[in-house]
């Protein structure tokens, strides 16, 4: 394997650790919306509170990756979708903010948080939606507005995004709560499940539709066994959260992460970049690529860190394991 | 309006913001950490309750470090797309390190102090301040080697690329130990600390003042102070004085434009005082010690120190024209004409060179230069002055009965961001036009693709968000003073917060 396929995987290693890490907390600050009563949300805010901090550094590190190992591909999304990339900045200041600053005003903060929230996995699915689609780009430039970014089939993986985190997120919920606000997130755990099915088959006809290049790499056994992993872990996961065994369907819900993460990398490769307008015009990883020295100068030491860090943050987990039942903040 | 001119006020405006809040959060990163141990060898309550009281405080300032970074990521790519694909190979790997190395042991340890101090055993606690401050001291190292590297690039060359010209690493380890970067990185955490050691101090004093919590303030006025006096002492020598040697032999014009130096001098002086009269290019009533710049800069009290004018002519034609880091003789024609061009020069003119000469010696605004460098120099002399006074008063017994000093410590509070924000300003201006030393200017660093419009809508989001942002911040900042420490047994002035309201938000 030569070094700027090490990169690709290991950056879908770190895009899938974020939604597996963050997801829980992106999709629990949504689901407050339809929690009615503050103490109980205070509880559920507490469940995220000493971890959200740590989660958000896979994200920070997989924009990096990008940054260092494709810095053409880094500065061209990022120029080209300028205001969509602020737009999320903003989201997750807003998002920082209102997580440590909602004592303020609670009912306030608390609808702001569910929204920003759910706003954030929304966005990076549909960037993530254009990237398997393609975008109307050619040798001359972009050719497209930033409604481009908003068509159909961004739209939908940008959905499913979302009520995968929240799935994940009520598990976690489910996990870390007890009595009648457990009952509440069993509930909610198994409509978004229902959701994200739906959803990831959608998903798989748009795919065929829209972005047929991508669709039919998946088709090759290792796509197809992926394919079938993560639907039977999934489907399985909707009988476990009814059964009621919480540990095991938190894990499913945060193994499935990284392993979507890593099937739409595997659709993808090897390019990141294909045209809609223009069949030939493809950005492969090896065109984009840094410099060889780059690439191999901080990959061994990038994947022992990222064991490290793995192994910390389990260990901090644990530190702070167990059910939250009181609602009591630091500030 | 100008993308340039819009995309440069907005780097601006978030790097300036984002640095009010890390400076504070490594050097409180630092205190905390110094208050978990002292709390364990005394096993003393004061302490103990006072490195709690202060680990919230670095919590509030941690809160707005890390989403203002986040922004300055995103700014490289979306704002200045040119320059990432042209340094992106060598800039890159420094802020995914950071993250690696150490971003995710500052936050996830963060979290552990916060949560974790009320409910854990204190050696988990003291454990966690050491990784907050070791996490937030290496993050700062990357960036800086990220920075510095910009500043005094080495280890590289420059190829051609399907992508265009771009620089790539020669050697990682000879980029990473660049000349400027050892005093670079231990000029700017020392003045963290320095900013951290103030804020205690501060702090500890206001309590003094106030009669309330004397035990913990007691404490914090008399570690801060300590740290203070040593910190503000290093800061002048010896991170100063070598970066500043550095600065001098790389990039001249920077020196020029922070000691109003318009003509070329042997025994140039250091002046004290002056005012700078940028269009007879010349200082005013300039009061200088004789031939101190030289001996600061070059280690003699003869050696020539250039001139602005003579400066940006060594920096075009020996650092640009003649760099020997370039793969071939087309490639740096190819760069040096796109310079030519973004800086509106025909590059077949044959005055071609002398007009970059006029454009990279007035792209430094001389009289902010000036007065940036006295404000950062005069306010690191005035924190020895203080951190002096204040352990003198200490040895004498004395300091916490000093209340004209404790009201100097509270009302001079804000001078370490002052100081702080005229350094970066002092480095970061001081490089213009150059966002890479030599290859990259703002001109071609900043995306073509994108409209005045669209950063003049983010540059206008940015104030908005960031105002509210810091009357939040204020609030509760507010909010931790007027509450104070957790009392201390004992303490007949230790005044216990308010009560927690029913809710159980902990208020």
């Amino acid at each position: 394997m030569d070094y700027a396929t090490a990169w690709y995987y290991f950056s879908a290693f770190l895009l899938g650790m974020y939604l597996a890490f963050d997801g829980f907390d992106l999709g629990l600050g949504s689901l407050l919306a339809f929690v009615k009563d503050q103490k109980d949300r205070d509880v559920l805010i507490n469940t995220i509170a000493p971890v959200w901090d740590g989660n958000e550094v896979w994200f920070i590190t997989w924009g990096a990756g990008i940054f260092a190992m494709w810095p053409a591909l880094y500065a061209t999304l990022f120029s080209t979708f300028y205001l969509a990339v602020w737009l999320l900045a903003f989201l997750f200041i807003f998002r920082a903010v209102g997580f440590e600053f909602r004592n303020r005003n609670k009912a306030l903060w608390d609808k702001l948080f569910a929204l920003v929230s759910a706003l954030i996995p929304l966005v990076i699915g549909v960037i993530v939606g254009n990237l398997i689609e393609g975008i109307p780009i050619d040798a001359s430039g972009f050719h497209g507005s930033l409604l481009t970014l908003f068509r159909p089939f961004p739209l939908i993986v940008g959905l499913f995004v979302l009520f995968a985190v929240m799935w994940h997120g009520a598990n976690w919920a489910v996990y870390k709560t007890t009595g009648k606000l457990q009952e509440q997130m069993r509930k909610q755990a198994f409509n978004f499940w229902i959701l994200t099915v739906v959803f990831l088959l959608l998903v798989v006809v748009g795919m065929k539709i829209w972005a047929p290049l991508r669709f039919e790499r998946a088709l090759t056994p290792l796509g197809l066994t992926l394919t079938l992993i993560i639907l039977i872990a999934g489907l399985l996961d909707g009988y476990l959260i009814k059964k009621g065994d919480e540990k095991l369907s938190f894990y499913i819900s945060w193994l499935a992460f990284p392993l979507v993460v890593y099937l739409v990398y595997y659709s993808m490769y090897p390019y990141w970049v294909i045209s809609t307008t223009d069949p030939n015009f493809k950005l492969s990883i090896n065109d984009l690529a840094a410099s060889p020295l780059t690439l191999q100068a901080v990959l061994g030491v990038s994947v022992i860190l990222a064991v490290i860090i793995m192994a910390y943050t389990l260990y901090v987990y644990r530190m702070f394991g167990g059910k939250v039942e009181e609602a009591k903040g630091y500030y | 309006m100008d993308p340039v001119l819009l995309s440069r006020i907005q780097f601006a405006l978030t790097a300036g913001y984002h640095w009010i809040f890390v400076p504070a959060s490594i050097g409180m990163g630092f205190m905390v950490f110094l208050l978990w141990t002292m709390a364990a060898i005394t096993n003393e309550e004061q302490w103990h309750k006072a490195a709690k009281f202060f680990s919230k405080w670095l919590g509030v300032f941690f809160v707005l470090g890390v989403p203002t970074g986040i922004v300055m990521e995103f700014e490289f790519g979306a704002n200045w797309a040119n320059y990432s694909t042209f340094v992106g190979s060598i800039f890159g790997p420094p802020l995914m390190l950071e993250g690696l190395f150490a971003f995710a042991l500052e936050s996830t340890f963060i979290g552990v102090l916060l949560f974790g101090m009320d409910r854990l055993p204190r050696v988990i606690s003291w454990f966690a301040s050491f990784f907050v401050f070791i996490g937030s001291s290496l993050s700062g190292l990357w960036i800086l080697i990220a920075n510095s590297w910009q500043q005094v690039p080495s280890a590289y060359i420059i190829k051609d690329t399907p992508l265009g010209p771009r620089a790539e690493l020669t050697d990682f380890m000879k980029a990473v130990f660049n000349p400027l970067m050892v005093s670079q990185y231990t000029h700017t955490i020392n003045s963290a600390i320095i900013t951290g050691a103030y804020i205690v101090a501060a702090v500890g004093a206001y309590y003094l003042l106030k009669k309330r919590h004397v035990q913990v303030a007691r404490s914090a006025v008399a570690i801060g102070i300590v740290v203070l006096a040593i910190s503000s002492i290093i800061q002048l020598y010896p991170t100063g004085h070598e970066e500043g040697a550095v600065i001098a032999k790389y990039q001249p014009t920077k020196l020029a434009a922070d000691e109003g130096l318009y003509k070329t001098e042997e025994g140039a002086p250091m002046l004290v005082f002056g005012i700078v009269d940028e269009k007879n290019r010349e200082v005013k009533a300039a009061i200088g010690i004789p031939k101190l710049l030289s001996w600061l800069a070059f280690g003699d009290w003869n050696a020539k120190v250039l001139g602005l004018h003579d400066a940006a002519e060594y920096v075009w034609y020996q650092q640009v024209l003649n760099n020997p880091n370039y793969a071939d003789e087309k490639v740096k024609k190819e760069v040096v004409e796109q310079i030519m061009r973004a800086h509106g020069i025909n590059p077949n003119d044959p005055k071609a060179n002398e007009k970059m000469v006029e454009v990279l010696e007035e792209s430094i605004p001389v009289a902010f230069m000036f007065y940036a460098y006295r404000v950062m120099v005069g306010l690191g002399t005035l924190f020895i002055l203080i951190g002096g006074l204040g352990v003198l008063l200490l040895l004498l017994g004395k300091l916490y009965d000093s209340r004209w000093f404790l009201k100097v410590l509270v009302y001079t509070l804000p001078l370490p961001w002052f100081a702080g924000e005229a350094g970066w300003f002092t480095h970061e201006v001081g490089r213009m036009p150059w966002m890479v030393w030599g290859m990259v200017t703002v001109n071609t660093g900043v995306s073509s693709n994108v409209s005045a419009t669209s950063v003049l809508i983010t540059l206008i989001g940015f104030v908005v968000v960031y105002t509210i942002l810091f009357y939040i911040w204020l609030h509760f900042v507010k909010k931790l003073v007027r509450e104070g420490p957790e009392p201390v047994e004992g303490d007949p002035t230790a005044k216990p917060a308010p009560a927690v309201s029913a809710a159980g938000g902990g208020q």
